[in-house]
């Protein structure tokens, strides 16, 4: 029942778990259902270089980010200009022919447009390519504000870098420095930050200056290498040389890191990880995130046509770990919120999936072991209080056994004391009877005389059979093999079953509840014989050895399988059952061998 | 350009100008002619790959010393310049590109990776930068990739696959299964042996074929596909770093025994000593040096003198360094000066005495011919390594495509 009940609660929980986990899917859903609901906006992201310049790919994911939610992923298409690669201008007009013809028929809600390549060819060929279309723009370094404000619908975020802010954190982290070596290409971008860093210099006249831009890497090479501590270079873009060379943004900064003993700085976030130790940077990210929010403005704000002003964000400190232990730069002569990037990895960082999967793995075991814990506990409980209840009922089996044995030995008593006594008397006057009558008396009082004697004499020895039965005399008087002896003897007169008793000559030193109780089981056991074994020979063995009285009954008989009478559940188990629970009683052990074809062994032992 | 600036317009600026451009000037290393002729090795010195770098820079140290000791080419000592480029291209690329920058050198050499070679070769064609390849065996640096400043010191798979087509068309096998690493290079080796075998014995049959990831470590499922087909003969195709798994997994399987297979360096003495005690006997393949084969004094001495320094026997990548340096200082030496350009108009076409004999630089394509040896692997009680047996010769001139082939190759 308790096992029932337990069952009952588990699924009733289980079921509640599963049920709440359907509610948290149903939940889970609800936001992209909602998104599901707004306006199908298109939106066109032009980027100017290419996909794995680190630059674009963050821009381009600050921009998803801001749009996730509020547009598709499918409705956003990303186009690469490569514009570094492409040699003539007419390679633009080419590619305005290209979008033209491969997004013919697409309105766009909004492009987004990275770097100034993109967003001179959307000035140059937006108009015709996608005329209304609102732009917002990222990563520029320099835009002229006026210019754009006589373009319809564009707007964006600038790139400016901040040089003045740069040079302050180089004498902030290293105050002896008195010379800046600005190594910057000679692109239109390049040019923009020469202008930038020309004038931000005015303002630290105590500096050297020694400009790279438009020269032989060569040159660069055989400066930096021999740069004296006091110096710091100051790095913007440096693609390419003057002889043609091209670099990768990470090959030159690994290639000038490796090559000089001074610390390198930089306004882009895109050069960290090679060798810069960092900067009051523009992070692309960030670029691409601002572009993206004034995307949704727009695309909110279309109805009244409201242009958000172009977006100025603010530099962010960034530097990285391995640099900053390199030139021996402390943590704390950081300006405050500095970001440090390429820290050690804790453990966790490094093996972060793999932490998620085993704590999940923890939890789930957890809440397995959990649940095995609470059936365990119930199961406990209810085997505690099986134990209690089968305590009880040993108890009251065993008082009941001492009643049943009292009641036995009274009545025994009373029929030997009073029926039997009476019958003696009864025997003796009918002797006597006889004896008074006369010689040639009736021969039918005689013969009534002799059929009283034979009755008395039969009933007197039903009696004596049923005291056996009831309470052995021989039992108290000459203890448990003499009794064993005594009724097997009246046992194989009564049944024609032999029965051969064996034991030691010396009477053992037993309680007599547990004389009486192994008697019991005999007396039980030649009964099962009697009834069930079809036996012609038992064989009673009592020995004592190490403290323990061995019993054992074995008969010859049919025997029978125990795998198949403990299934079967038997009512012949009643016998079986009393006969254990008695030795249980006298703190015994109890067990039956037995096997079809092969007799019967029931074996009792019992600490005396 | 260099300029200066200190403030902006003050005459300190243009002071600060005039000294720094004095400097840079006056630098020793600006114009001034270098004391020495500067090689630069872009290879790779860590990993597995390594083993075979570091007997190319054996090689090569073996016979810079006996340059340098004999007073060095015109005047001047060879002096050279690593870089370890951690078997990645990219990193090959940076490396070269700082060797040329930093350290200015007149020559550059490498590399055991193919996609290196070929990426570094693309450098040296900008910087018309004569780029001596060793070790890898990639056919296109030379054929459909090839140009003016790249030469490749070993010979190429193109090379391998014509011998091995050639002398396995004489072998009993008809019945054949191409396996080896999914990837470029491997499919190439496979295809040419293939095309050349099925030219020289038209009754061959390719049964099946099995390519696996690069770098896979569980051969034994490709093994039991192979052995349930029961072809006569494997062509495996692999690349050097990754080939010690397959004669692993084909000796414990018992492949070995029952089919014989093609690898194309399998009785290289360097791949051999790579595998340690897992390579299995009868394994045919090709090398295009034996440190015992053949027993010329030329050969025998080199070997022994190399043994002494070493405590090793020189290897196929051992004589690609040791040959490599002996055309770098012949070339200068016959150029008269330290000109790239004129320094590879001399080595075109141009011959020198090796171990082997006189090997000489195809002016067509910068092709060192080379004799290869094709054999099968045998246990020797002299030795605690395979050998090579049943050793068949190639002439270079047989094994190398022809000069019209090459140019077909690189106009398309």
């Amino acid at each position: 029942m308790a096992s029932l009940h337990l069952n009952n609660t588990l699924s009733l929980r289980l079921l509640t778990i599963g049920y709440i986990s359907l509610v948290c899917l149903c939940l889970q859903q609800i936001p992209s259902a909602i998104a599901g609901e707004h306006p199908l906006y298109t939106v066109l992201i032009l980027n100017s270089y290419h996909r794995g310049y680190k630059w674009t790919d963050d821009q381009n994911a600050g921009i998803e980010a801001a749009l996730k939610g509020s547009v598709n992923q499918n409705q956003i298409y990303v186009e690469y200009m490569d514009a570094d690669r492409m040699v003539h201008d007419e390679d633009l007009h080419d590619l305005y022919l290209a979008y033209k013809r491969k997004y013919r028929g697409l309105e766009f809600n909004a492009v987004c447009v990275t770097d100034e390549p993109a967003l001179r060819f959307m000035i140059d060929y937006g108009p015709r390519l996608f005329p209304g279309t609102p732009v917002a723009f990222s990563g520029i370094i320099y835009i002229d504000e006026s210019h754009l404000k006589r373009i319809h619908n564009f707007t964006g975020v600038r790139a400016q870098p901040d040089v003045k802010a740069n040079i302050d954190l180089i004498l902030r982290l290293h105050p002896g420095t008195k010379n800046v070596v600005f190594i910057n290409e000679a692109t239109n971008e390049g040019q923009r930050l020469h202008e930038e860093f020309l004038t931000a210099m005015l303002l630290f006249p105590s500096l050297t200056v020694q400009f790279f831009e438009d020269v032989d890497t060569k040159e660069i090479f055989r400066s930096i290498t021999k740069l004296t501590r006091d110096s710091v270079i100051f790095y913007g873009v440096f693609r390419r040389d003057k002889v043609g060379r091209v670099f990768d943004y990470r090959e030159i900064v690994t290639l000038l890191s490796r090559n000089t003993q001074v610390p390198i700085y930089s306004p882009w976030d895109f050069n960290l990880g090679y060798g810069i130790v960092g900067g009051a940077m523009k992070a692309g990210f960030s670029q691409g995130e601002a572009a993206g929010m004034q995307v949704l403005q727009l695309l909110r704000g279309a109805e009244y046509e409201t242009m958000p002003e172009i977006v100025k964000p603010r530099n962010q400190y960034i530097f990285d770990y391995n640099q900053l232990r390199r030139f021996n730069i402390g943590q704390d002569k950081l300006p405050e919120n500095s970001l440090i990037v390429n820290g050690p990895e804790t453990l966790y960082e490094k093996h972060k999936n793999l932490v998620h999967t085993v704590m999940a793995i923890f939890l789930i075991l957890l809440t397995i072991i959990s649940v095995l814990l609470l059936i365990i506990r119930f199961k406990r409980r209810t085997e505690n209080q099986l134990k209690t209840s089968q305590e009880k009922l040993r108890s009251l089996g065993r008082r009941l056994a001492e009643i049943e044995e009292k009641a036995m030995k009274n009545i025994s008593r009373e029929l030997h004391d009073e029926v039997g006594q009476n019958l003696t008397v009864l025997g003796v006057n009918l002797n006597i009877l006889r004896s008074i009558i006369p010689q040639k008396g009736s021969d039918l009082i005689e013969s009534r005389i002799s059929d009283s004697l034979t009755l008395v004499k039969q009933t007197t020895q039903k009696v004596r059979n049923l005291m056996g039965m009831l309470r052995s005399p021989v039992l108290d008087d000459y203890g448990l093999v003499a009794a064993l002896q005594f009724y097997s003897e009246q046992y194989s007169e009564r049944t024609g079953i032999a029965v051969q008793v064996r034991g030691p000559d010396v009477r053992p030193m037993i309680r007599a509840r547990c004389e009486s109780a192994l008697f019991r089981i005999v007396q039980e056991s030649l009964t099962n014989v009697l009834k069930h074994a079809h036996a012609t020979e038992v064989i009673i063995t009592v020995d004592v050895n190490n403290g323990k009285l061995h019993l054992s009954i074995e008969d010859n008989g049919q025997g029978f399988d125990q795998n198949q009478f403990r299934e079967t559940g038997s009512q012949r188990g009643w016998g079986l059952a009393t006969m254990s629970e008695r030795a249980l009683a006298v703190n015994g052990s109890f067990r039956v061998e037995s096997s079809p074809g092969f007799g019967t062994q029931v074996i009792v032992e019992v600490p005396v | 350009m260099t300029r200066a600036l200190k403030g902006a317009g003050s005459l300190q600026t243009f002071t600060s100008f005039f000294i720094i451009c004095l400097a840079i000037l006056a630098s020793p290393s600006h114009s001034a002619p270098a004391d020495t002729i500067k090689v630069g090795i872009v290879d790779t010195y860590t990993g597995p790959a390594s083993y075979f770098s570091l007997d190319v820079l054996d090689g090569f140290t073996f016979a810079v010393n006996k340059i340098n000791a004999k007073g060095g080419v015109l005047g001047k000592k060879i002096e050279y310049f690593t870089r370890d480029d951690e078997y990645k291209p990219d990193l090959s690329l940076t490396m070269a590109k700082e060797l040329i920058l930093k350290e200015d050198v007149d020559v550059l050499m490498g590399t055991i990776n193919s996609g290196s070679a070929l990426v570094v070769s693309d450098l040296a064609k900008k910087e018309k930068m004569p780029f001596f390849v060793t070790h890898t065996k990639i056919s296109k640096v030379t054929m459909e990739k090839g140009h003016r400043y790249v030469f490749q010191m070993t010979d190429n798979s193109d090379m391998a696959g014509r011998v091995a087509g050639k002398v396995l068309a004489k072998k009993p096998f008809l019945k054949y299964w191409i396996a080896g690493d999914d990837d470029g290079y491997s499919h190439d080796i496979a295809e040419t042996v293939w095309k050349n075998l099925k030219k020289n014995n038209p009754k061959v049959q390719m049964i099946g074929q099995s390519w696996w990831k690069m770098g896979e470590t569980d051969f034994y499922p490709y093994i039991q596909q192979i052995m349930a087909a029961k072809p006569d003969f494997i062509i495996t195709a692999m690349a050097a770093v990754t080939a010690a798994g397959f004669p692993r997994a084909a000796k414990m399987s018992g492949l070995t025994q029952k089919i014989p297979y093609y690898e194309q360096t399998a009785i290289e003495h360097g791949v051999i000593c790579s595998q340690g005690n897992e390579t299995p006997e009868n394994v045919y393949g090709g090398t295009s040096y034996l440190w015992y084969y053949p027993a010329t004094p030329a050969n025998r001495t080199f070997a022994n003198e190399y043994y002494k320094q070493y405590k090793k026997y020189p290897t196929e990548s051992s004589l690609d360094g040791y040959i490599t340096a002996m055309f770098i200082a012949e070339g200068f030496k016959k150029a008269g000066k330290i000109d790239k350009e004129a320094f590879i108009n001399a080595i075109e076409g141009w011959s020198i005495d090796s171990p082997l004999g006189h090997l000489t630089i195809r002016a067509c394509d910068h092709q060192l011919g080379r004799p290869l040896y094709f054999g099968v692997t045998k246990k020797d009680p002299r030795f605690d390594f395979l050998i090579a047996d049943d050793i068949e010769v190639v002439a270079a001139k047989d094994a190398m495509a022809p000069c019209s082939q090459i140019l077909r190759l690189r106009k398309k």
